[in-house]
């Protein structure tokens, strides 16, 4: 459901597919680990291309990355936000959160 | 497969009614087995809910299927979700009481409602639990920026009412269909 992390100039694209809610915390979590603890990267960049599916457990998650990245010093943003997600995101107002590309 | 007179004159075949109401009622194992992302679009459909209206009530009724189940089946604390380690924690907890669940129910009804040209669509889920304080949900909102009670807030951008009704084990939204329904 979740695959590559893919280290560039300070960013760690981390790309998550199919359901974004609470199931996927595991896996999400697996993911963000090593590009958090690595001193080369700067800001976690989550690819949202491929997320089928995105619920309040989604964005809850997303935001307790934020608060985990900024006490590492580094930060989060959001790309490739469509149709559903999209949605989801703005009416949560989320790019005041998170910023969104 | 046989030719029906509907085939042959479509106009003339009668438009099937609009179901208005759909319930489901989710024992132990059936919990164990739907989840939230599955049954809110299946509902829908039996509804016939029109497209424009169905990412919406999809969040709507996901969201408090997932509250009756998670706190008021499972007696999951929210507060545990503040952190990284308490999702964890949450996580796994949730995973061990479902697997437990003996006696359980979450009933879902959604109902179709219009008022002239005006149609809402009601969303009642209740659960088997004792209920909770529902009242501190108002004073206690939590921020826009906390992991945690994102999904009522959600539920209120969507421009839906929600209420509770003692002891807190019912919750009852109502959101406006902002698209016709068809025919």
């Amino acid at each position: 459901m979740l695959n590559d992390v893919q280290a560039a100039t300070g960013k760690a694209r981390i790309a998550v597919n199919g359901r974004f809610d609470f199931s996927a915390h595991r896996d999400f979590k697996r993911l963000y680990d090593a590009p958090l603890r690595s001193g080369a990267v700067n800001e976690l960049e989550i690819d949202m291309a491929k997320v089928e599916y995105l619920d309040s457990s989604g964005l809850g998650m997303l935001l307790m990355l934020k608060e985990i990245a900024r006490s590492a010093n580094k930060t989060v943003a959001l790309t490739n936000c469509r149709g559903a997600t999209r949605l989801v995101l703005d009416i949560a107002n989320f790019g005041q959160l998170i910023p969104i590309r | 497969m046989p030719v029906t007179a509907a085939h042959l004159v479509p106009e003339c075949k009668a438009a099937a009614p609009v179901p208005a109401r759909v319930v489901a009622r989710l024992d132990a194992a059936a919990l164990k087995q739907v989840d939230a992302a599955v049954l809110a679009p299946r509902l829908l459909d039996l509804l016939q809910v029109p497209a424009g209206d169905r990412p919406a009530l999809c969040l709507i009724v996901a969201e408090l299927f997932n509250n009756a189940l998670e706190h008021g089946v499972l007696r999951l604390e929210s507060a545990l979700k503040r952190n990284g380690s308490g999702m964890s924690r949450y996580l796994e907890l949730r995973r061990q009481r479902l697997a437990r669940l003996r006696r359980a129910a979450v009933d879902v009804t959604l109902e179709r409602r219009t008022r002239g040209r005006r149609e809402w669509l009601r969303i009642r889920v209740r659960d088997s639990g004792a209920g909770f304080d529902f009242a501190r949900l108002a004073r206690d909102a939590a921020p826009a920026h906390a992991a945690h009670g994102r999904g009522l807030a959600l539920i209120g951008g969507l421009g839906a009412t929600l209420t509770y009704r003692r002891p807190g084990n019912e919750a009852v939204a109502r959101y406006e269909l902002k698209q016709a329904a068809a025919g």
